[in-house]
């Protein structure tokens, strides 16, 4: 018996030594909206990173130290915001933050703080051509990086849809902010450029009682579709306003109204053709796991974009600091984000198991192709992504996911386009 | 420099060029009674004059005469004073509350002009790479930041002595007298349109003053940034502070940003990791609950108005000469 205690004694210490390997603490930052406009889907997004940190910790944690995120709300302001991304770097020391999601937020973070500090900034959600712009101006340094495909892309991706169905004139609705501006913007030119005509542009402020006026104008030109871009509520309006003035019903619609209570609304009925686009991700198995993972911890998955995003903006900045065997020396992070995301690199997959596996390749030094939940992730040289997009129409009355238009084919056109 | 120390600058550049707005808010609601609701359109229109004005070529907008930073940080404050000016004539013959209405409705229409001229301001994808005074000076990170507190720790203290000089003068006195009882300045002769027309077209300037030096310290603005909190920030500074006090708006400023970002370390510390997503709920709570917490104890504000009295009953005269 007392052998028994003396050998049980002497195991103790052991279990010690192991708990002891993870005795230091590397601190990820993160700046989202968790209250203001964008609060409610901000939380959700949110919790995309913190999945993300409990499964680099499963997998033994990063550089052999334990993970934590230190998450800030920027009250969808962007002085609160700056403020928050200057304490996260100079108080807590962070290499890199996740966030913003408001574009707006992101550059102010990014021109004020990050990029004057050299720390990694990783937007999962900001979609503003500023971003890139700021980029190719050298204003960067080539800290900045983000896991949501630009605006450009989807207008692009929309002109290409439209006029290979045979489309020539289309009149364009769009929400009179950063989105719908953005998207407008690039749709026209695109579409312009491919040979169709845009016979009306008409731009409409939101939470308006009704929107005959710009309804009125738009159907000047005799278009043969409407390009509506917003979100379901004005979009409601506008759309039954359309068809009601006698618009023809075939529709471009943008990830914003992707909703089949958007449809329901407005009358299934009315939806004869339907030329759809939203930022899409292709198949992965690394897609199942999250949802499967984010399900498992959090309760419930909500049918929201962007929280796949965060997921593997976090990802990647933890394989990052990985494979350049550091959390402090964020040059060697920055230059380890492209090693990571490899098109030929051994390919890793989402989840807490596939980490465990890349985290043993890593200490071999191995470059990887993480392949994320929105699917392979590849950073051009000012740090933004191409993403596939999905086609989508409806058909009886139901919302159906048709098809892909890949990033090759959006970069043909735009090659084209070029010309 | 250590991170605190690096980080207590940056908080108390930004403390600052909100102090300054509050300080032209204070001579308009403080000394002449203007109940102005329309703080963020002037701040606005500080923030774009300076972008065009100072900020590179733009691609989309209008801009690139690249001008010094003083040269427009002065165009900042004069298009700032002049749309004071041109809302101000037919708005300033009404009292109080409506005043607040219209002055609300004016910060709206900038806004949405900032946000619908694209000609003029980007729209909604705003304006970037606007310079820090001494750009071409390859400063470094940490050294800029500290040459911007200074500059702004400088126009701070000048525009306090002036305002405090104007507000001891007898156009300051008549300030008050209209902010008290304008029947009876009128009817010692005082215009009371003119003084309060000179007043919120000076306030409004000093906002100006703010947006240009705030567009310079983040380098990119954007019509989000320009949403009615920031007016209910600056208020808040100025009640919390003492209105009716310069010192007052000074210390109010630094003290309301304090706990306004103090609270979200606090809401991150106190929550279990599990909650991490509700800390911004609990961070707006707390700073609901400070501010009410100091008006209970201090209604008038921290530093209440001085009481100014006439310097013959001072001395004890008995009104012979």
């Amino acid at each position: 018996m007392r052998k028994f205690l003396i050998l049980g004694a002497a195991t103790i210490p052991l279990l010690f030594g192991t708990a002891l390997a993870q005795s230091c603490t590397v601190t990820i930052g993160s700046v989202m909206a968790l209250t203001g406009s964008l609060g409610v889907l901000g939380q959700q997004i949110a919790k995309g990173a913190q999945l993300a940190v409990a499964d680099l910790n499963a997998a033994g944690g990063v550089d052999g130290c334990t993970v934590k995120l230190a998450l800030s709300d920027d009250q969808t302001q962007a002085n609160v915001g700056v403020d928050a991304a200057k304490k996260l770097v100079d108080v807590q020391h962070v290499p890199a933050i996740v966030g913003a999601l408001s574009s707006g937020i992101t550059t102010a973070i990014l021109t004020s703080v990050t990029a004057p500090g050299h720390v990694i900034l990783i937007s999962p959600a900001s979609t503003s051509p500023t971003l890139t712009q700021l980029g190719k101006d050298g204003k960067t340094g080539g800290y900045f990086f983000r896991t949501a495909p630009s605006d450009a892309l989807q207008g692009v991706a929309m002109a290409d849809y439209a006029y290979t169905g045979g489309l020539r004139k289309v009149a364009v609705l769009y929400l009179n902010n950063a989105y719908g501006q953005g998207l407008s913007d690039q749709f026209v030119k695109a579409f312009k450029g491919l040979g169709g005509t845009v016979t009306q542009d008409v731009v409409y402020n939101p939470d308006q009682p009704s929107y005959r006026s710009e309804v009125n104008k738009a159907l000047g030109g005799g278009p043969q579709a409407l390009f509506l871009i917003g979100y379901p509520g004005d979009g409601t309006t506008i759309a039954r306003e359309w068809v009601a003035s006698g618009g023809p019903q075939t529709w471009l619609l943008p990830d914003g109204l992707e909703s089949q209570a958007f449809v329901n609304d407005v009358g299934p009925s009315y939806f004869k053709k339907v030329y759809g686009t939203a930022p899409g991700t292709t198949d992965t198995p690394s897609l199942a796991t999250f949802k499967k993972e984010f399900q498992a911890k959090f309760g419930s998955l909500p049918t929201q974009a962007y929280m796949t995003n965060a997921y593997d903006a976090t990802v990647i900045v933890g394989l990052a600091m990985d494979y350049a065997k550091t959390t402090t020396d964020t040059a060697a992070i920055r230059d380890a984000m492209r090693k990571v995301t490899d098109p030929n690199g051994q390919k890793v997959y989402a989840g807490a198991n596939e980490l465990q596996a890349a985290a043993g390749l890593l200490k071999l030094g191995t470059t990887l192709q993480y392949i994320g939940a929105t699917g392979p992730l590849q950073f051009d040289a000012y740090g933004d992504v191409a993403g596939p997009y999905v086609k989508w129409t409806v058909t009886g009355g139901n919302v159906k996911e048709t098809g892909m238009i890949t990033v090759s084919e959006i970069e043909k056109v735009q090659a084209e386009l070029a010309k | 420099m250590t991170g605190l120390l690096s980080y207590l600058v940056f908080f108390l550049i930004q403390a600052l060029i909100y102090a300054l707005v509050a300080l032209g808010l204070n001579l308009q609601w403080g000394y002449t009674g203007l109940f102005n609701i329309g703080v963020a359109g002037f701040f606005l229109v500080g923030s774009y004059t300076f972008a065009v004005l100072s900020g590179p070529a733009y691609a989309t907008h209008l801009g690139g005469f690249g001008l010094p930073v003083a040269v427009g940080i002065l165009g900042a404050m004069a298009m700032a004073g002049l749309i004071a000016l041109v809302v101000g004539i037919p708005t300033l013959r009404l009292r109080e509350d409506y005043l607040a209405i219209a002055t609300i409705g004016i910060a709206e229409v900038l806004r949405l002009v900032a946000l619908n001229a694209r000609g003029l301001t980007g729209g909604s994808r705003g304006a970037q790479s606007i310079p820090r005074p001494f750009q071409g000076l390859e400063l470094g990170n940490v050294a800029s930041n500290l040459v911007f507190l200074v500059l702004v720790a400088a126009l701070v203290v000048l525009v306090y002595l002036a305002l405090e000089t104007m507000v001891r003068s007898p156009w300051g006195r008549v300030l008050k007298a209209i902010r008290e009882d304008e029947q009876a300045a009128s009817s010692l002769g005082k215009d009371p349109f003119r003084f309060r027309l000179q007043s919120f077209v000076l306030g409004c300037a000093i906002m100006g003053l703010g947006g240009a030096l705030n567009a310079s310290f983040v380098g990119f603005v954007a019509p989000t940034d320009f949403l009615p909190i920031l007016t209910f920030e600056i208020w808040a500074m100025l009640i919390v502070g003492g209105s009716g006090n310069n010192r007052g708006a000074l210390l109010g400023s630094v003290l309301v940003w304090a706990f306004w970002t103090g609270t979200g370390s606090i809401a991150q510390s106190l929550l279990p990791s599990g909650l991490q997503v509700k800390g911004g709920a609990l961070q707006v709570i707390l700073i609901g609950a400070v501010l009410l917490l100091i008006l209970m104890i201090r209604p008038r504000g921290l530093i209440g108005e001085e009481r100014t009295v006439s310097r013959e009953a001072e001395l004890g005269g008995d009104g012979r000469t």
